[in-house]
């Protein structure tokens, strides 16, 4: 019993006075403590130590003459420049597709819109430096297939199309992150009011003048909320800019700090010129975030969300089957003839053979599985790592989300501050920071073993665990808590009886968004990897550097069956759980 | 059962005062209403009393037990108060089904599984939900998903019961008859209620004793509902029990006239308060006769309202507004009912004096 006799018993009433105090610590303070001090370790540390080796001399002193000199140097001022214009020139080419995209399958009759939706988001799961290797293979200026099959059809000389350079580099990313556009605009125009446009019908005012006047400006803060996705990651993207850039000599940041780094093992002056440049990179992207806050907020008000509404179509009539086409040849040219190509390329028995039955094995597929050490040592890294840092980073990131959602204590400002961080830290920035850190500087030292590519990990995908499951907390309403412990119920009690119950399928879907872009990693752990620490990724990347493009291909086939069937997976997972919502 | 008593509570949010200084003192048995509009702070009263939340200032009692005091740093948890909580949203748990919401409590106490059983289904036939107790919440309507709240917080007969405006999201039928329901239950059980709302209707039926709280968070009155509506200590309370008129009114040179105007009026202050120049007469709707002969006080009908068995008035006095009701079926007999635009004179019954305010008098 804990209730207390008035003015009788005052060492029972002191006693009980301790044990609240005790209480009143105990929960929530203890577990805010916990959770600044994992994002601090985590998140924090390392992007500090960024900023610090950037901005210090050896001896700690401020210093900003160094990094005038680096970023004046060639080499490093022309990598920003590549990674601007790529970034332009992919946001601008994404914003182009992704809006006329979304609104051909939204607000026109075309046929299969469903299924053609679906298709339009698939990019978004294959890896894109994979597709990049694949285009690699079909359009290198002397050996791909396409160009190959052109000379000999045109009796040409040169190669139709050359995708080493910009042009490829921004081409083959467009593909990949167009759907960021894609999604926030299908979904505005899908959840727009109808009668905002209806009651402009009802004017008079014809279907030109109503997209052009009334449509378009409400969905203007989806398409650059979109448009500022695309930027983000283009500007700090590794894959398809080492793929195609890095044998022409184009740079660009993650390119070059990979570069330096690698090239140097490591030394005082490759890290200071990567720190540099990931500064740069750290500040516009939280740039970009704050922007895109910003359009968000605002936009906010314009467009009624929740259920979807019957919007007017408008009708393509003969422009129908035209454009239906060249929709459809799009998907199969950006999505199935680089997968095409990988599957079949994996399967031939040697480079450079042309693609016909005869040429093709299942021996490479077996060998990568079984046999070769490598390859197998890879897979199995790359899914316990991927299993480790998922499971890991989902419990603590609903513990983090439940003191962000639910606690009142004070100091609550620091964490959500902390937690904004992950959001807008790019791969290659977290990769530095955690070679900064866990390389004995603190006394432990992780270098060249799966440690330190666990701990990239967690710091890497803490903000999709973090967003995952707010969101699912967020949907549990306090009394519901409170009803519980108003029952009977301890804290703890509460916690595992209501609260985890009703947000376990935002935890199960956290989850799953961290293993399975954890599973194909290649951005964080290019840097981290040791000897005997290659991820699929690396692996992949790795092998397709020395040539041995069938067995990267062979290995990339198997990494895309597990991630298709993730999808799928997770696809049924959170689609069930909207069945019982 | 047991008495819950309030001493010198203050609640504070930073800078926002919510509830300063309060004292009240809920008897054993008692069906105590927490009345006021929305914002007085008489959710966080509740909240303070269940122990979600501490006060700032002042100390709680629960029967003879100190749960909460600011100055001590006591602070009982809501899991040992031994209270059940209706809360406005029901708090129905979604994934559980509607047996396992209200044996939830009696699991969390370790009840002996058949006595836990035997209760749960006595609770859950106590308010009507018998044949639905494999139902998920989802699939109960919203009248259902409270009566299972009410069940959760009656199964471990608590002493002390909270109700947060528990029918606000029911239809008016549903209303009337759940809060028929809370009273008989309440009278079965003999658990001590406390019970908010801002419905004074609500209030008024199912209420031991009111606290009316204005909406800076103080009370202006407590009492039985009938002392409430029939001696209002004040003209918001009188005001907030129901549609009043206020005619401010003044004494000059012994006769009784509307303020800033000659119009005459037959109404008499009480004794006691003649010395007052300025005071205000309050009545309600129904307590304006309408008739045909001169009582000296003549209006003019502005509108009227056909409301089924009462009729609706706006009548024109000088140049305020009055608005007054009567019985269809009497005004019927009496041919006593009026036109838009016809002339009527007004009788006064039950008239409350309030101190004279800088008022607008008319309809609030």
């Amino acid at each position: 019993m804990g209730m207390i006799q008035t003015g009788k018993n005052r060492k029972n009433l002191v006693f009980s006075k301790r044990v609240a105090d005790l209480k009143k610590f105990g929960a929530a303070e203890l577990v805010l403590i916990l959770s600044i001090i994992v994002l601090v370790v985590v998140v924090a540390i390392p992007i500090l130590l960024i900023f610090w080796n950037a901005f210090t001399t050896a001896d700690g002193k401020f210093n900003i003459k160094d990094v005038i000199w680096i970023l004046s140097k060639p080499e490093t001022y022309q990598a920003l420049l590549n990674s601007v214009t790529i970034a332009l020139g992919v946001t601008m080419l994404s914003t182009i597709l992704g809006v006329f995209f979304a609104w051909l399958v939204t607000r026109t009759d075309l046929p299969f819109k469903g299924a053609m939706k679906l298709l339009f988001i698939v990019p978004f799961m294959l890896p894109s430096f994979i597709g990049a290797m694949a285009w690699k293979i079909l359009l290198s200026p002397r050996g791909g297939y396409i160009n190959v099959f052109f000379k000999n059809l045109l009796g040409i000389d040169k190669p139709l199309f050359n995708i080493y350079g910009m042009a490829g580099i921004i081409i083959v990313e467009t593909m990949y992150l167009f759907p960021f556009v894609f999604l926030q605009v299908s979904g505005a125009l899908e959840r727009m009011d109808p009668t905002l446009e209806e009651s402009a019908q009802i004017s008079g005012i014809d279907l030109f003048t109503i997209t052009r006047k009334i449509t378009f400006p409400l969905i203007t803060p989806s398409i650059i909320a979109g448009a500022l996705l695309v930027a983000l990651y283009s500007l700090s993207h590794f894959g398809v800019p080492a793929i195609l850039g890095t044998e022409v000599g184009i740079y660009n940041i993650p390119t070059l700090i990979y570069q330096k780094i690698y090239a140097s093992a490591g030394s005082f002056e490759a890290i200071r010129t990567g720190t540099v440049l990931a500064s740069i990179l750290v500040i516009s992207a939280a740039i970009i975030m704050y922007l895109q806050n910003l359009v968000l907020k605002k936009g906010r008000y314009q467009i009624i969300a929740g259920k979807s509404m019957r919007p007017m179509l408008l009708k393509l009539r003969g422009f129908k089957i035209p454009l239906l086409i060249f929709s459809i040849l799009y998907i199969a040219v950006t999505v199935l003839l680089p997968t095409v190509t990988v599957f079949l390329v994996g399967a031939l028995k040697t480079y450079g053979l042309p693609l016909k039955l005869k040429h093709m094995t299942l021996e490479n597929f077996k060998y990568i599985l079984f046999s070769w050490k490598m390859t197998k040592d890879a897979i199995k890294n790359s899914v316990v790592l991927s299993l480790g840092a998922a499971f890991v980073t989902m419990l603590v990131g609903t513990m983090i989300s439940y003191v962000i959602v639910k606690m009142k204590v004070k100091g609550k400002f620091i964490l959500e501050f902390l937690g904004m961080l992950p959001f807008s830290v790019p791969g290659t920035v977290i990769a530095l920071g955690v070679i900064l850190t866990w390389s004995g500087r603190f006394g432990v030292n992780l270098y060249n073993t799966a440690g330190i590519i666990f701990v990239a990990y967690i710091a890497r995908y803490m903000a999709f665990a973090l967003k995952s499951t707010s969101a699912a907390l967020e949907q549990v309403h306090d009394s519901l808590e409170e009803a519980s412990r108003s029952c009977g119920a301890t804290h703890w009690q509460a916690l595992k009886h209501i609260v985890l119950p009703l947000i376990k399928p935002g935890m199960v879907a956290a989850f799953f968004l961290i293993f399975l872009p954890a599973l194909r990693e290649l951005t964080t752990s290019v840097l981290l990897y040791g000897p005997t620490t290659r991820t699929i990724g690396v692996a992949i990347y790795a092998l397709n550097e020395d040539g041995e493009t069938v067995y990267a291909m062979a290995l990339a086939s198997i990494a895309l069956v597990i991630i298709v069937l993730g999808e799928i997976l997770i696809r049924k997972i959170t689609s069930t759980k909207e069945g019982n919502g | 059962m047991a008495e819950v008593k309030l001493e010198n509570i203050s609640k504070h949010y930073g800078e926002h005062r919510v509830i300063e200084n309060l004292n009240i003192t809920v008897k054993e048995g008692e069906c105590f209403t927490f009345l006021g509009p929305s914002g007085c702070g008489k959710t966080v009263i509740l909240r303070l009393i269940a122990g979600f939340e501490r006060p700032t200032n002042g100390e709680i009692f629960i029967g003879s037990s100190l749960v909460s005091s600011a100055e001590q740093k006591i602070h009982l948890p809501p899991e040992e108060r031994k209270i059940g909580v209706v809360f406005q949203d029901y708090a129905v748990w979604p994934h559980k089904t509607v047996y396992e919401n209200v044996i939830y409590p009696l699991k969390i106490q370790r009840i002996d599984k058949n006595e836990a059983k035997q209760r749960t289904m006595q609770a859950i036939t106590q308010v009507g939900l018998k044949g639905l107790e494999k139902r998920l919440p989802y699939q109960l309507s919203g009248g259902q998903q409270q009566r299972v709240a009410l069940a959760r917080a009656l199964v471990s007969k608590p002493e002390i019961m909270l109700l947060d405006e528990p029918l606000n999201n029911l239809d008016a039928k549903l209303r009337e008859e759940m809060r028929f329901e809370i009273k008989e239950l309440q009278r079965e059980i003999g658990v001590t209620i406390l019970y908010v709302t801002h419905d004074q209707e609500v209030a008024l039926a199912i209420s031991d004793r009111i606290a009316i709280f204005d909406h800076t968070g103080h009370v202006r009155q407590i009492g039985a509902p009938r002392e409430i509506y029939e001696k209002p200590a004040d003209k918001y309370v009188f005001n907030f029990m129901g549609v009043s008129n206020f005619i401010p009114l003044e004494i000059k040179n012994g006769a009784t006239i509307i303020e800033d105007s000659n119009i005459p009026v037959a109404l008499q202050p009480p004794t006691g308060k003649k010395e007052a120049l300025r005071m205000l007469a309050a009545c309600r709707p129904f307590d304006i006769e309408l008739t045909r002969e001169n009582t000296g006080m003549k209006g003019e009908v502005k509108r009227v309202t056909f409301l089924g068995a009462t009729m609706d008035y706006r009548i024109n006095l000088g140049e305020k507004e009055l608005r007054i009701q009567q019985d269809t079926q009497e005004a019927l007999q009496n041919n006593l009912l009026f036109k838009e635009g016809e002339d009527c004179f007004l009788k006064f019954y039950n008239v409350a004096w309030f101190e004279s305010q800088s008022v607008e008098m008319g309809v609030s």
